[in-house]
């Protein structure tokens, strides 16, 4: 989808599968909506992200922190630029990293404002341009992934899934702290709303673990992300690793 | 001397970056570089010395951050403003020389209707920095780096309220373009409009590639210059940021700039006092030009600005008179007739939309700026405030994004002392009628006349002739014979003579008559080659359309040639005038070869356009009434049945919903109205905190297509609004959503004031996180996994 006006094949799947197709093909109607609108958002959407490299250090060793008081879950410290993290499922997604980028990104106020234009004129539309942009999010941080596959810092480095806060058991706050220590609101114009809500709203913020090449615990590890992290058992969106 | 005398004398030379300076010395990542005015304040104040000391003229305190909203820190705000702006001044008293410049930029959050901060939420907190800031002794107030036009106008207008000069410089990308969509053309018919004393460009875009840009603000800005671009782009090195130009070469890079008529320099992010010093020397033997007055008219939106070159047209759809739908849509609260009514005008080619609620029973007031709001989420075009009322146009004109046409004052007195100056505060492009005390005159001359002193009367008030358009009102011509004659000739006369734009509201010439669309369309031709600049018509008139794309034609216009033959070339296009790509984008599903023959099947395979058709030709032989029960109600019920057992899905369902809402359009036309009247009403929110409301939309569409009538209050709506409005409409139902965990809590609170004001109210909710038992605990009547269900409980509540 990066340089191309035309959805891929895949894209299309995963965009009836956001929409409640599951592994049934759409009807022909639905398709060519899905055509024309994601025609109009690829033109109208600006993708914007910006990312940091920082260092992972796995506090778990660190035996005086352990037993501090007020962490009394030894499992699951991480500190990162600075800033003590709790979570299990992000210290298990980085185990073998001693290096993640720290990324947001977004679509921009133009996604949003499409989204209102379509809610006004055609819900059906509107529908359609909301599983439309969820994949073309994904699509775009798949390629920024590529693209920093591709540094030579990253050469014989493995990407763990990205990990975003809300996930499994990371504070959605942290949201906040990633926007603040990326400075996203001056440079790509993403920002919080009170209640800690990403605007615009088809935007993402996440870490990307780096992991070297022999750093995954044992062959076969199944890393928790998106989905498998996700506590909602009988969503019907929900996929399985 | 003071910054507004030296801006006069010679090229002012800026400072350069302050984040950069304090990362080096140790500001990590996160840290907040304004607490250092308090903590490290001897570190300030030697960086702005040492920029003094390199050649500026002016530095920016330390404040780049420093908003209420935005800085979270142990000190409090004014203590920090006051030492920045002390550290600056003991700089500045050291160098023997120099200008303390309040620095503003953005508070970081996004601005409604796209974010959730008011425009005078953001406009106090700033406020509160400039009361701060000037209090303590800057000499002049720099908003900047901004990246939105709206947080902009906020901060500007609060920047206005000091005795101060104002300089405003934003951000773009790449493209040229702000974050939320701006074009230089839009951001200097902003600042210009509200009369900053200096405008430009900072941070942002790589300072190589700015030369489109900068060519565009000389082209187009009267006012003077400044840009302040960072030394090249930022390149990650050991996990440290770098920048990629040389202080001697962005000195060479920015001279060549200021050769062509920049008035400010200085740098932005990774430059240092040496960049200021190699600019200085490259800039310093430059020959000092102000700029000349320029005399484009410029309306802006959120979205790239308008430089009105060609004939404009406004369409004068949302006007309740002659408007029924939109009048009994006001009277309800209801601002989505109007915002539909926006859109089909933007597809129909109108280059302005204007908006206009002069209804009696209504808060005008209120209602305008609600649809002022609403209209700027969807569509870029630029808005004509309309209204007969003064303190409407003030209202509207304060929380419009961007700047507004005005519509209208006229040479009585009394208008001109009460518009013209809410035009020079906000800026605005200002429709002005050709009558006075002494009522129309009969002849162009007279209106001429009045014309002149308008034009004379404006300039006084700072407001020049490109921010004038003329209405040398057209008359009935059932009732005066000369009409045409007259107008078009003072059209002629105030153009050549005055050298200000002219409007006309075309439809005013057949009153009366019969067949208007004849009379109107050839009036229309006349004026539009006697040189009209705007025209107020409907865009959505085939003969205007028609009437304007000959015109173009014979104009000479190459363009205008192109997309006549786009739009007419096509058979299929014939009947419409309007381009076949926009007709195509508003037409949501594919269209189907074979006709379906029913009007079932249409609603079945959701095809719009034959629905209508499908629906006319039943009323040849049956009543509305039973088509809908029928055709109608069967076919949503097999729609719905299909989804609920997934084998119809969402977009199926939503096709389906808004065929049979085209299909009732044309039923509608033949009830009666207590038939039509509808059960409910039915109250729908998306609560508090929470801007996700497309679930709420699903629902609304398809409760009205069961025929209920619903009370959308949108998105983020409080709980006490909620509650006022189930009262006020006696709501047996009402329906929640929330899509998020952190907003759920805003919807047990809904739930219980709700509950204590408008006890006969049943709640249903829905949305991302709850569930049946979460519903209940928060005191909900019931939960709806999706739409459909809301439709059923709907029909159970009001069986």
């Amino acid at each position: 989808m990066a340089d191309s006006k035309i959805l891929s094949e895949q894209d299309k799947k995963e965009i009836a599968r956001y929409l409640g197709y599951g592994k049934v093909k759409p009807d022909p109607e639905t398709e060519s909506l899905i055509d024309i609108v994601a025609e109009e958002a690829i033109s109208a959407v600006e993708f914007r992200r910006i990312y940091i490299s920082a260092p992972v250090l796995d506090c778990a060793d660190d035996a005086s922190e352990l037993n501090a008081a007020d962490e009394p879950d030894a499992l699951g410290k991480l500190e990162i630029l600075g800033k003590r993290i709790s979570s299990t499922g992000l210290a298990r997604n980085l185990t073998g990293c001693d290096r993640c980028y720290i990324i947001a990104a977004s679509l921009g106020a133009e996604c949003d404002r499409l989204m209102a234009r379509y809610a006004s004129a055609s819900m059906a539309k509107a529908v359609v341009l909301q599983a439309v942009c969820t994949q073309l999010l994904e699509t775009r941080l798949n390629e920024l992934e590529r693209e920093l596959a591709d540094l030579p810092e990253n050469s014989g480095k493995i990407f763990r899934p990205r990990f975003s806060p809300g996930y499994g058991d990371l504070d959605i706050a942290l949201q906040g702290w990633i926007l603040k220590v990326l400075e996203a609101p001056k440079k790509i114009g993403l920002s919080l709303t009170q209640s800690k809500m990403l605007t615009p709203s088809k935007s993402v913020t996440a870490f990307l673990g780096v992991a070297r090449a022999d750093g995954c615990p044992e062959k076969g590890t199944v890393f928790e992300s998106g989905c498998s992290s996700c506590d909602k058992k009988d969503c019907a969106m929900r996929q399985e690793n | 001397m003071n910054f507004t005398d030296l801006l006069k004398k010679r090229m002012v030379f800026l400072d350069g970056a302050m984040g950069t300076l304090l990362q080096e010395a140790g500001l990590m990542a996160g840290e907040n570089p304004e607490d250092w005015n308090i903590t490290k304040p001897s570190l300030i104040e030697d960086i702005h010395f040492e920029y003094l000391s390199a050649g500026a003229d002016v530095v920016y305190t330390n404040t780049f951050g420093a908003t209420g909203i935005k800085l979270e820190s142990e000190y409090e705000l004014e203590d920090i403003v006051r030492s920045a702006v002390k550290n600056a001044k003991k700089a500045v008293t050291r160098a023997g020389k120099g200008f303390v410049a309040l620095s503003l930029s953005s508070t970081g959050k996004l601005l409604k209707p796209l974010g959730d901060l008011g425009f005078e939420e953001a406009y106090e907190s700033y406020r509160e920095v400039v009361g701060i800031g000037s209090k303590a002794g800057a000499d002049l107030i720099v908003v900047e780096t901004m990246s939105d036009t709206y947080e902009l106008k906020s901060a500007v207008l609060a920047a206005k309220e000091s005795d101060l000069p104002v300089m405003a410089t934003v951000a773009f990308d790449e493209k040229g373009k702000l974050l939320t969509g701006a074009d230089p053309v839009a951001v200097i018919a902003l600042l210009e409009g509200m009369k900053v004393d200096a405008l430009g460009l900072n941070c942002g875009l790589d300072p190589r590639k700015a030369a489109p840009i900068i060519d565009e603000f000389l082209k187009y800005s009267s006012t003077p210059v400044a840009i302040k671009l960072n030394a090249g782009l930022p390149v990650q090195k050991d996990g440290k940021t770098v920048f990629d130009i040389s202080p001697k070469e962005y000195g060479a890079l920015i001279a060549q700039y200021a050769a062509k008529g920049v008035q400010l320099v200085g740098a932005c992010c990774g430059s240092t006092p040496e960049h200021i010093r190699e600019l200085v020397k490259a800039c310093s033997s430059l020959p000092y030009v102000l700029p000349v007055r320029k005399n484009h008219t410029l309306i802006s939106s959120y979205g790239p600005g308008l430089v009105v070159e060609d004939h404009t047209i406004i369409g004068e759809r949302i006007n309740p008179t002659g408007n029924k739908a939109l009048r009994q849509s006001l009277a309800e609260g209801d601002f989505s007739y109007a915002v539909k009514e926006a859109i089909a005008q933007e597809e129909a080619g109108a280059h302005i939309i204007d908006v206009n609620a002069g209804l009696p029973g209504i808060d005008e007031k209120a209602v305008v700026c609600r649809l002022v709001s609403d209209i700027q989420r969807v569509t870029p075009l630029p808005l004509q405030i309309d209204s007969a009322s003064a303190d409407v146009i003030e209202a509207a004109l304060r929380i419009y994004n961007g700047k507004a046409m005005v519509n209208s004052v006229n040479g009585k007195e009394e208008s001109m002392e009460r518009i013209f100056p809410t035009v020079a505060k906000y800026g605005g492009v200002v429709v002005a009628l050709t009558l006075d005390e002494d009522g129309i005159p009969d002849d162009a001359a007279g209106r001429f006349l009045i014309a002149k002193k308008i034009v004379e009367r404006a300039k006084s008030f700072g407001i020049s002739k490109k921010d004038i358009v003329i209405d040398p009102l057209c008359m009935t011509i059932s009732a005066v014979p000369t009409a045409m004659k007259e107008t078009l000739a003072a059209v002629k006369m105030i153009k050549k003579e005055l050298g200000v734009k002219t409007i006309l509201g075309v439809s005013n010439i057949s009153f009366g008559l019969p067949r208007r669309d004849i009379i109107n369309a050839n009036f229309y031709a006349k004026a539009l080659h006697e040189g009209l600049d705007f025209s107020i018509i409907n865009p959505l008139s085939e003969s205007m359309r028609a009437t304007y794309n000959a015109y173009r034609v014979l104009s000479g216009d190459k363009d205008g040639l192109n997309e006549y033959i786009e739009i007419y070339g096509s058979s299929a296009a014939l009947k419409t005038g309007s381009k076949p790509a926009q007709s195509a984008k508003t037409s949501g599903a594919a269209k189907s070869k074979t006709a379906p023959t029913s009007l079932r099947e249409c609603v079945l395979k959701g095809l719009i356009s034959e629905a209508a058709k499908a629906a006319e030709e039943l009323l040849a032989t049956m009543t509305a009434m039973d088509i809908i029960n029928t055709e109608l109600v069967p076919a949503l019920d097999e729609v719905g049945e299909g989804f609920e057992k997934g084998s119809v899905f969402l977009p199926q369902l939503m096709m389906s919903a808004e065929t049979a809402a085209a299909a009732f359009e044309i039923l509608k036309k033949t009830l009666p109205a207590a038939e039509d009247a509808g059960k409910g009403p039915v109250v729908i929110a998306t609560v508090k905190g929470d801007i996700h409301d497309i679930g709420k939309n699903i629902v609304k569409v398809l409760l009205e297509n069961y025929g209920f009538k619903v009370v959308d209050l949108g998105k983020d709506v409080n709980p006490e609004e909620v509650a006022r409005v189930c009262v006020e409409k006696e709501a047996k139902l009402l329906g929640l959503s929330a899509l998020m965990t952190t907003t759920v809590e805003n919807m047990a609170r809904t739930i219980e004031i709700v509950r204590r004001k408008s006890p006969a109210t049943s709640i249903m909710v829905g949305g991302a996180v709850l569930n049946a038992k979460y519903a209940k605990s928060i005191d909900a009547d019931r939960y709806c996994k999706d739409a459909m269900e809301s439709v059923r409980y709907a029909l159970e509540i009001f069986a």
